[in-house]
């Protein structure tokens, strides 16, 4: 039998057939007792089915916690979209309160902002953390090695780190001292010089994973001081990796 | 249930704010899908423990693919193709003799329809269906389960399963005579003991 007239029986056997249609299926079951035993064997299914489908319904476990926790452990899907949450919202808090003050940003730097994240109150205060304090300077920090997603954790462990950077990422925002931040792909940089004859290289250096750079952020701080102090605090070093603190001209 | 033909617009905006990084919108959106979610997967792996594993893996699918999802026309036809696809790897994964004996074991011998039952008989029932249901062919069971269980259209089952329609709709009526052949079979082997 073809697949068409099989489509005809079930729209038969399942109620949905039109008159004529019925009509001619009718004729041929009546024609055919091999073709009737068969429509009774799938009307006995169908009826099996339809109770099955009548019975209790299975209780549903609560699926979103285990989930999360899964995202979360899952090869670093949930620290990391977080981790992006986080540093795209620096960088909106970046482009709406600081670009009029520091131009270079506005040279590509920091990302532009996304329509879907509030603008500033009226007084100038950010959507979110604290105003930037115009004295505060700006420091790069830069990360080198892996996030806690790049490892071979265990998930409770990763998750654990993962929620150690986020409350580090967070404290600077909601000081104020969070400007922006951006997460670095795993390729590998590429290094342009210019070479003979006003020719421009372009190299790619070899680097160990360890040595990687893997982020950046923009903080603000008081001092060179509190800028270590800062850098120094930051949980990827605790975690094995190393960051590079820079200062920059504009203030 | 009913399919969302139309996806509604609070599930679009679930799916925008969770791709942007909203982990309520993200649980909500869990909590919305995952009675027919973990349903589709008991139904597909007759196991409660690989159905919650099924489930919660097609979520974590579901939160990788968010980006990518702000265009997708429904959401649930999504979820359906993703959570067939993870319950026939693991069907592939497990080994199918071993669960079948397991199944014939406790299989049945009769099924009495259209009669009084108390729970425990429409219990007992229940489980007679699911264990013929299991002995289909794949393709068979997966288009039953999503037709009846589901309650998905053919267009739906065939974007879920990548059948077409006709092929969908030949699966369900082969399917069907099947079920009827074993439970028909099983009531035959009651009436001789």
């Amino acid at each position: 039998m073809s697949d068409r007239f099989d489509e005809r029986l079930l729209r038969y056997l399942e109620g949905r057939a039109s008159e004529d249609e019925a009509r001619e299926v009718e004729r041929r079951l009546a024609a055919s007792p091999a073709l009737e035993a068969e429509m009774e064997e799938a009307r006995r299914g169908l009826e099996a089915v339809r109770r099955l489908a009548g019975s209790a319904e299975a209780e549903v476990p609560p699926l979103a916690g285990a989930a999360w926790s899964r995202i979360a452990g899952g090869g670093g899907s949930r620290s990391g979209a977080h981790r992006r949450a986080l540093l795209r919202r620096a960088a909106v808090i970046a482009a709406l309160l600081l670009l009029p003050a520091s131009g270079w940003f506005a040279r590509g730097l920091v990302a532009p902002p996304l329509a879907t994240l509030p603008g500033p109150s009226p007084d100038g205060v950010g959507p979110a953390g604290a105003p930037p304090d115009p004295q505060l300077r700006p420091y790069v920090i830069l990360f080198e090695g892996v996030w806690p997603d790049g490892e071979r954790l265990e998930p409770w462990e990763e998750m654990e780190r993962s929620e150690v950077y986020m409350s580090w990422f967070e404290g600077l925002e909601t000081r104020g001292q969070l400007v922006s931040g951006y997460e670095l792909t795993a390729a590998p940089e590429v290094r342009f010089r210019r070479g003979p004859l006003g020719s421009v290289t372009e190299t790619v250096p070899e680097t160990a994973p360890a040595d990687r750079l893997v982020g950046l952020i923009v903080i603000r701080a008081a001092s060179e001081e509190e800028a270590r102090r800062i850098a120094a605090g930051s949980p990827h070093i605790r975690y094995g990796g190393a960051v590079l603190l820079k200062a920059t001209g504009g203030g | 249930m009913t399919s969302d033909h139309v996806q509604s617009p609070d599930t679009t905006e679930l799916v925008r704010r969770s791709a942007a990084g909203d982990d309520q919108a993200f649980r909500d959106l869990v909590e919305r899908h995952e009675a027919r979610v973990y349903r589709l997967a008991l139904h597909l792996l007759g196991d409660p423990a690989a159905a919650e594993e099924a489930a919660q893996e097609a979520f974590v699918r579901l939160y990788r693919a968010l980006d990518g999802l702000r265009g997708e026309a429904r959401l649930s036809t999504w979820l359906h193709r993703v959570t067939v696809n993870l319950c026939r790897d693991e069907q592939r994964r497990l080994k199918r003799a071993e669960r079948f004996t397991d199944l014939d074991a406790a299989a049945p011998t009769l099924v009495v329809l259209g009669s009084e039952m108390d729970d425990l008989e429409r219990e007992e029932m229940s489980q007679r269906i699911r264990a013929a249901l299991e002995r289909l062919p794949e393709h068979q069971k997966e288009a039953i389960v999503l037709r009846y269980l589901s309650e998905l259209s053919y267009a739906e089952i065939s974007e879920a399963t990548g059948a077409s329609p006709n092929t969908v709709a030949s699966r369900v009526y082969r399917g069907l005579r099947r079920l009827g052949v074993l439970l028909g079979a099983d009531r035959g082997q009651e009436e001789v003991s």
